[in-house]
This record gives C-alpha cells, structure tokens and sequence, in this order.
C-alpha cells in the first residue's frame, strides 16, 4: 500500500511560511531570470494565472494584483528536506519522488487513514507546508488518490474497492501519472477519455499499441502495484548545468566565466554522487526569442582523456574548446551550459597498462569540497569562475526573498 | 566510554520528543589532553564524547526554525535586541511560555503568552511596553521559543558580524 505526500502549491507556501504578508494573498513564483510562473498560491490560480505562464503575458491589471517572488530554491531545497525528515520519521520506507512529492510504503499500517491524517496534520504544523496525502495500492493510484484529495479532505485512500471505482469513474485520463498529453490525445481517439476506461481497456491492445508502460499504468489502475518504491536513486547517466543569463552577453571572457563556474558546480555535484566523467559537452545559444538578431548556437562534445572528477582538468578541457573559436564575435548569448557524461564509479573503471583507470588530484578536491560545506558555496574555488558579485550573465532575480532558514544574516525577524 | 557509575545504571530514560534524524553536528571538544613525550596522559581513559550545541538547543531538527529578535520588550526574559530565538514548532505552547504569534499578517512577535478565559493576551516583560490584548476570535498562530542563542560582541568587535 501506498501514500504520496504533496506539498500544497510548494514554492508559493514556502515563501509564505516566513512572510506573512503574503498569506491570504494571490503569491506568484517565477522561474530562473523571472521568467514563467512556476508555482502559485489558490488565490493567483483563481486570478488566472496559468501554470508555467510568462509572467509578462499575465495581463496588467491582474498582475498588479499579484505578489511576485524570483524562485529561491535554497529556501525549497531546505523546507523539503525538513518535510522528508518528518516522512522518514514516520514510515520505515519513503521514495523521494520530487522536491514537493514522496512516496510512502504503508505495508503494515493499520489504520491508514487516521495515519494520514496524523501525518498531515504534523507535517503542517511542523513546518508549516500545507499538504496533501493519497493513498492506493499502487502508485499510480496513490496519485491519483492526492490530486482528488487536493479538492476534498486532504487525505483520501482509494484502498477500499467502492471508493476507487468512484474516485476512477470520471478521473480525466490526461491527469493520470505517467499519461502525457500525446497518449491522451491518441486514447480519446481510441473512447478512453477516463482513468475507469483505461483500466477497463484491454491489457494486450494497450501493450500493442502503446507499448510497456503505459501496460504497466493499466495493471496499477486495477489495484495491481507494477512500480516499486525506489528508496535510492539511481546513479546519473548524465550531470547537466545551464543558465539562462539576465540579459544577452557578447563579451567572451564573461561567457568562458560562466561556463567555468557551471563546470564547477557540475565537477561538485558529480564527486557529491562519488561519480566520474569519460565526457564533458559545452553549448551556449543566442536569444531565441529575438530571430532577428544574429543567432549561434554552438555546442561541442568532448571525449576526456581519462575520466576525472577533477575541477581542473574540466577547466582546460573548457578552456581548450573556448580556444578553437566556440563563439561568434557579435552575437549576444542568452544561455550556456556544461553537461557531463559517460558517468560511471571510479572503482567500476579498470586501469590499463599505461595509466590507471582515472586521473585528477581526489585529495585536493576533496579539500576544496570540505572547505565549501563549512564556510559556504563559492568560498574556494578557480580564478577561471572569475570572483564578480555580480556578473554580468548573472541571473534576473528581482523579488528574490532571503534564504530565512539557512544563512545566519538573513533570518526572520521576530518584533519584541 | 567510561564505565558509568552505578546509579545511573538505576535511572530510567525520559524520551523527550518523537525519535529524529540527528542534525548536522558543531562539535566543541571540551577535554583531551594529547601528550607527545613521556607519560600517556592520565586524561585520556575518561575522555568524553563532545559538546554539542545543536543537541542541546535543537530537540527536533525538521520542526525548528531560528529567528532574530528585534526590540526590547522581553529584556526582563533574558532576550535581547539581536538575539537568535530558536522556535520549535513541534511544541505547543501552554499558558506562560514565551512564544512566537503571528496575527493579522503582521511580523511575528516574540512575547509572553496570556491564554484568559475567552481570549489571548501578549505581554511584554519591560515595563515600558504595553502589553498586547487580541480581541476574541483573533486569528492567531503561536509557536513556542524553546531557546535563545546569543554572541557576545566586544566593542570594537572582532567577532563576525554576522552572527
């Protein structure tokens, strides 16, 4: 049996939590360089505002209305992880599905609702994320279980045969986990339009014309659970790390610092996951909205001599791509990006007789690394990132709140 | 570990909270003597485990949130102007405790809690202060302060601003 946590509208109650002046109040998230809505409060849907909307298409005098903040995923990333710590504390076995989602294992839980409801209640008060919880025997049904209970009690267990056949019967199809708007599309064709008539739908025509996994979403609709719950993360296949900048960059020496300081954080992230890199990709693009500026969008695969973790060698082998005239005089990029791959553990690797299976300074990384966890992200790191403020592919972040719960300086403030 | 003395053996362990997950740990070591020379150190056989300040203000790590006091109302409670208040969310607060109210979408405040038979009041521990009485039927939330961390800044401080 399964029950998955939602954070209700996730961003938008994070920011609320901390100021209360957005409480009862339509509050808009945006994207990356105050893009698209990314998250919005019940108020900001009930105004329109649709999801992933460009906060410039909202028309002016709803937009007056709104309270906008710039996406502090700082401030997400530490209330989620207080949210999966009250989970764990609760169930023996919890899958963490996406910053705002877990799945729970109930197997053994006896009174699941009454369960729920506890842990609702809890994680609320708690942490002050309101939040929801679906229960089903498998996941797809657990999911299904949430979104209804997002509109009624805030718990609902769809375990009991009856409940589930109703909670089915005119469940659109498009809302399912694991159908996206293409099969919809093509099931509608076919008269399934609800979550009741795909279960229905028979299993080897399913499987025929749409292949395993949607099969799969079938069998799990029946009450049969196909998808395990998946406590440890696979390893990456692939490290990625881009930014849109504020504004379009011509000059060279900031985009190569750019894509340094996204090397960076990549090399950080893979030695986080005790991985290795046989490839490194870079890419950076002109302003796609704007074609009639002039446009290139150059990217390049490189093959690493031998795979590393190590800053260092990621830094000359950017630096040698930057060399053979990777960008354009003239043209104002808006995006770059580094992207590491051929992932593997180095102790998988084997060495040859001539060198061993990876290369780079471990020690000095793991220093470097260890000196960023105590003191602060950027604290040491490579002249290549350059050391600017604010640099001039930095990141739009207009109505950006303070990092309350995880940085000294900018806590909240308690009148007395 | 030391062998602890037998009457501690005799006591019997008060859980204090739910079971958590462990915060991430500042240890101060508070003994250790390490002798280079000569004789081992006559210490080492009752060195301690470490002090840890997380472990003694944080009880539950997931529901604790700091905040910084602004203002002079409580100084009479032991809290200053610029003092870190460590409000545990997972307490509730009973009739005395200080707490942290939020109403009427204002900033939190950090006051004594007052619960009378039909409504709530705030008071202030500064005679100069009035305290605050909120109507019946205020819609207010209250979280209890369960600590105060504070650092001692020198005049012409050498301590880190930031704290």
């Amino acid at each position: 049996m399964f029950a998955l946590v939602d954070g209700n509208n996730f961003y938008a109650s994070c920011e609320r939590v901390f100021q209360p002046a957005l409480r009862h109040r339509p509050v808009v998230v945006l994207s990356n360089n105050d893009g698209c809505c990314i998250a919005r409060s019940n108020e900001a849907k009930a105004l329109g505002v649709r999801m992933a909307q460009p906060i410039h298409e909202v028309p002016p005098n709803i937009r007056k209305q709104l309270m906008v903040r710039s996406a502090n995923f700082t401030l997400y990333g530490d209330m989620s992880a207080r949210v999966v710590a009250i989970l764990r504390d609760a169930a023996p076995r919890v899958e963490v599905y996406s910053v705002d989602e877990s799945f729970l294992d109930l197997t053994g839980v006896r009174h699941r609702e009454a369960f729920a409801h506890e842990l609702r209640e809890r994680v609320h008060r708690w942490t002050g994320i309101p939040n929801c919880i679906g229960i089903g025997p498998s996941k797809t049904l657990a999911k299904l279980a949430n979104k209804l209970a997002k509109r009624g009690a805030g718990v609902l267990d769809v375990s009991d045969a009856d409940v589930r056949a109703k909670a089915l019967a005119d469940f659109p199809v498009a809302d399912l986990w694991g159908v996206g708007p293409r099969y919809a599309a093509r099931l509608t064709e076919r008269g399934i339009s609800t979550a009741a008539q795909l279960r229905d739908a028979s299993f080897d025509d399913i499987l025929a014309g749409f292949g395993v996994t949607l099969a799969r979403t079938v069998r799990e609709l029946q009450g049969q659970s196909c998808i395990a719950l998946q406590e440890v993360e696979p390893d990456r296949q692939q490290i990625m790390v881009s930014r849109s900048f504020g504004q379009r960059v011509e000059d060279h020496t900031s985009i190569a610092q750019a894509l340094a300081t996204f090397a960076t954080r990549a090399a950080e992230k893979m030695r986080g996951r005790g991985l290795v890199a046989a490839a490194m990709g870079v890419f950076a693009s002109t302003d796609t909205f704007r074609p009639e500026l002039r446009q290139h969008h150059p990217h390049k695969m490189v093959n690493l001599l031998r795979p590393t973790s190590d800053t260092r060698l990621l830094l000359t082998t950017l630096r040698e791509v930057l060399d053979r005239r990777f960008l354009r005089d003239g043209c104002g990029y808006k995006k770059a990006g580094i992207w590491l791959t051929d992932l593997a553990r180095p102790h998988d690797l084997q060495g040859d007789l001539f060198a061993p299976a990876t290369v780079g300074n471990d020690k000095l990384m793991a220093t470097v690394d260890a000196i960023n966890r105590r003191y602060g992200r950027g604290v040491a790191g490579f002249g290549a990132s350059g050391w600017r403020k604010t640099p001039e592919w930095g990141m739009r972040q207009q109505s950006l709140s303070p990092r309350f719960t995880t940085c000294v300086a900018e806590l909240p403030r308690a009148v007395c | 570990m030391s062998p602890q003395p037998a009457y501690l053996h005799a006591t019997r362990a008060v859980p204090l909270g739910a079971p958590r997950i462990d915060p991430p740990r500042r240890r101060l070591p508070v003994s250790g003597i390490r002798a280079r020379l000569g004789f081992v150190s006559p210490a080492e056989d009752f060195q301690d485990d470490t002090c840890d300040l997380n472990e003694l203000l944080i009880r539950n790590q997931p529901a604790t949130f700091l905040y910084r006091a602004e203002g002079h109302s409580m100084v009479l409670a032991g809290i200053c102007d610029g003092d870190i208040l460590i409000v545990d969310r997972s307490v509730t607060p009973q009739d005395g405790d200080i707490v942290l109210a939020f109403y009427d979408g204002n900033e939190p405040t950090c006051k004594v809690l007052k619960i009378c038979a039909d409504h709530i009041e705030l008071h202030c521990r500064n005679p100069h202060f009035p305290n605050i009485v909120l109507p019946p039927e205020t819609e207010v939330e209250l979280f209890a302060v369960t600590g105060v961390a504070r650092q001692m800044r020198r005049e012409h401080g050498r301590v880190d601003k930031r704290l």
